[in-house]
């Protein structure tokens, strides 16, 4: 299917759009979205990346990692919230990035996506946040982030 | 040889003429003087006063009044023709009688007469006096009417020049018995040079070629005089001071608009396109009533608003003049604020709002330290359902009433809306991120009051993004604004 330009930013540009329906526009739409990424508007942008996270592709793992590092805050909040659409190796290797972000809505966002079976790495990231976090606002959050992190290697661990 | 005699006889005896003597040289009565009375007029002499000539019908007047006994005394000078040779006249001790052929010989004198002597005697404007000075039928003071005007005195007013039409004015309003009282001014010119006007101890008169002669007074007043008088984009009354046909209030017309004022409301400007949709709907006697404000500019000055004791007007260049029945209360409470002004917004909303009849009366802002809200998850953004961190947010309604909605102002929604409507029930309010356009507000708040998306980007409630909308203002049809109107949230004015 060709994607146009006109389409992409059709799908965004609603106050609210429906992402599952953007989504139908798959991997032809990554190139517009990365390019609204890169352009101006900051809530294009973040929606542009929200959606490249819900056509799961090695270029939107590209996007997304680009975006994990973009100027605006809202972009990399955009950016750490659909990271829960990718695989958990995919999410966990460009979250850890995230988890030491200076904005601490990216971080809440970014433990909010940490997946089940996260990642080794993005594990002992996340017990070294929580060592220490005494009355860290996030304290809560990073609790259930671990959990959540942990639950695929101890299964008895009761999510719920 | 008496003062008298060389009077007489310097002025050529009885050649002159005064003719031959009637009397001897006798003392006056009250024995400050002497007089002489001849066949042709009179000298008296005293002696701070020397020998003066007085005769015809300026001598009648002053033997009228009680020759040297009166309150003119003698004569200081002789009888002598104005420079302008249109009359005579003689000063005396206490004043002075002007005559004429065309208005006798009166007396004017004290204050009045030293207001005249300032504008020029009889060279002024005013001309020759054509009544002796008299008392005000109050008793408060006096006054000279002259050819071309008065001057009327009070104790606490001073002499006061009125003339022309404004003294037309005040004395179809019964002079100085009328609520007016006594003129506190000259007749003077307005500083731009366009009119005249008098003050008075009651109000004022302004006149102008264009607008006549008009009686501005009380309360109204004291608003055109804030706002600068003449000078102001109100102008020159156009009418008096008038009764409201309901009696319940007073009003004056200007060149630029008009004031109205009731006791419950005070003096209020309306003027332009809202004066002209009120006066359409019935002035005070329309379901609106009298003005509570003047018109006043929109917060982020996009338009304009009167409030009225029933409703509003608001008007802007896109919308025109829209009354305004309804009204919803509105309170923001910011965590981020939006790239676009919140008063703009604002103003976007009532503009819109205004073609539905609905006021949006903002309340109250509140700065929130929210930092884990800013980025807020609204999950599917679905009414009726709503996530742990909107049914927190949503909490906070400080000051916030029942049916009152409130608008969270946050960085960001994840996922990533302009806003999301959605929002736990019993707190009616939406969220709107940094990045929303200047219409976002209003459609949100759209979804609140039950409105749903559609396929058309010249309405508020487009479902292709408020960014996109090709007409702006966005319209709302007849049907959503009953639905607007109706809902509980909305409040009948």
């Amino acid at each position: 299917m060709k994607v146009t330009m006109d389409e992409v930013r059709a799908a965004l540009s609603p106050e609210e759009p429906d992402y599952g329906r953007a989504a139908q526009l798959g991997p032809d739409a990554l190139p517009y979205l990365e390019a609204i990424m890169r352009a101006s508007d900051p809530l294009m942008a973040a929606k542009a990346v929200y959606l490249a996270g819900l056509i799961p592709t090695q270029r939107s793992i590209s996007i997304l990692a680009e975006a994990a590092q973009h100027p605006q805050p809202t972009v990399r909040v955009a950016a750490a919230a659909t990271m829960s659409n990718l695989t958990p190796p995919d999410a966990s290797q460009l979250l850890l990035r995230m988890m030491s972000d200076s904005d601490l809505g990216v971080v809440k966002v970014a433990l909010q996506s940490v997946p089940q079976g996260a990642s080794p790495a993005l594990r002992d990231q996340l017990h070294r946040m929580a060592v220490g976090s005494g009355d860290s606002p996030l304290g809560a959050i990073l609790q259930q982030a671990l959990a959540r992190a942990e639950a695929a290697i101890s299964p008895s661990v009761d999510l719920d | 040889m008496s003062a008298i005699s060389d009077k007489y006889w310097s002025m050529g005896g009885t050649a002159s003429f005064l003719g031959n003597a009637v009397t001897n040289e006798i003392q006056t009565p009250n024995g400050r003087g002497f007089f002489q009375h001849f066949r042709g007029g009179s000298i008296y002499w005293s002696p701070a006063t020397g020998a003066q000539t007085i005769y015809g019908f300026i001598r009648d007047k002053w033997a009228a009044l009680g020759w040297e006994n009166s309150f003119l005394g003698f004569p200081t000078t002789d009888e002598f023709p104005t420079p302008n040779g249109r009359g005579r006249f003689n000063h005396f001790e206490g004043g002075s009688i002007y005559w004429s052929p065309a208005t006798g010989a009166q007396t004017v004198y004290g204050f009045i007469r030293d207001k005249w002597a300032s504008l020029g005697w009889e060279n002024g404007f005013l001309g020759f006096p054509i009544t002796d000075e008299l008392p005000t039928p109050n008793g408060r003071g006096r006054f000279n009417h002259f050819e071309g005007g008065s001057i009327y005195w009070s104790p606490a007013t001073g002499a006061q020049t009125i003339y022309g039409s404004i003294r037309g004015k005040w004395a179809s309003l019964g002079w100085e018995n009328g609520f007016l009282g006594f003129p506190t001014t000259d007749e003077l010119p307005t500083p731009n040079g366009r009119g005249r006007f008098n003050h008075f101890e009651g109000g004022s008169i302004y006149w102008s070629p264009a607008t006549d002669a008009q009686t501005i007074y009380g309360s109204i007043r004291s608003k055109w005089a804030s706002l600068g008088w003449e000078n102001s984009f109100l102008g020159f009354p156009t009418t008096d001071e008038l009764s409201t046909p309901n009696g319940r209030g007073r009003f004056n017309h200007f060149e630029g608009g008009s004031i109205y004022w009731s006791p419950a409301t005070g003096a209020q400007t309306i003027y332009g396109f809202i004066r002209d949709r009120w006066a359409a709907l019935g002035w005070e006697n329309g379901f609106l009533g009298f003005p509570t404000t003047d018109e006043l500019p929109s917060r982020a000055g996009i338009g304009r608003i009167s409030h009225f004791e029933h409703g509003s007007i608001f008007w802007s260049p896109d919308v025109g003049a829209r009354e305004l029945r309804m009204a919803v209360r509105l309170h923001t409470k910011v965590l981020t604020s939006p790239t676009i002004n919140l008063d703009t917004m604002l103003d976007r909303m009532q503009e819109v709002y205004s073609t539905a009849g609905i006021r949006v009366d903002f309340i109250s802002n509140e700065v929130l330290a929210l930092p884990l809200l800013n980025d807020l998850d609204v999950g599917a953004c679905t009414m009726g359902g709503v996530t742990a961190e909107q049914t927190t947010l949503f909490a906070n309604r400080n000051t916030v009433g029942a049916n009152d909605m409130v608008v969270y102002f946050v960085r960001s929604t994840v996922p990533p809306f302009n806003g999301c409507a959605a929002h736990p029930a019993g707190r009616p309010g939406a969220a709107v991120v940094q990045g929303a356009t200047q219409w976002t507000l209003a459609h949100e708040l759209g979804h609140v009051l039950g409105l749903n998306h559609v396929n058309d980007n010249n309405r508020l409630m487009t479902g292709n993004g408020t960014g996109n909308i090709t007409n702006p203002p966005p319209d709302i049809i007849n049907a959503e604004a009953v639905t607007m109107d109706t809902n509980v949230l909305t409040i009948n004015l």
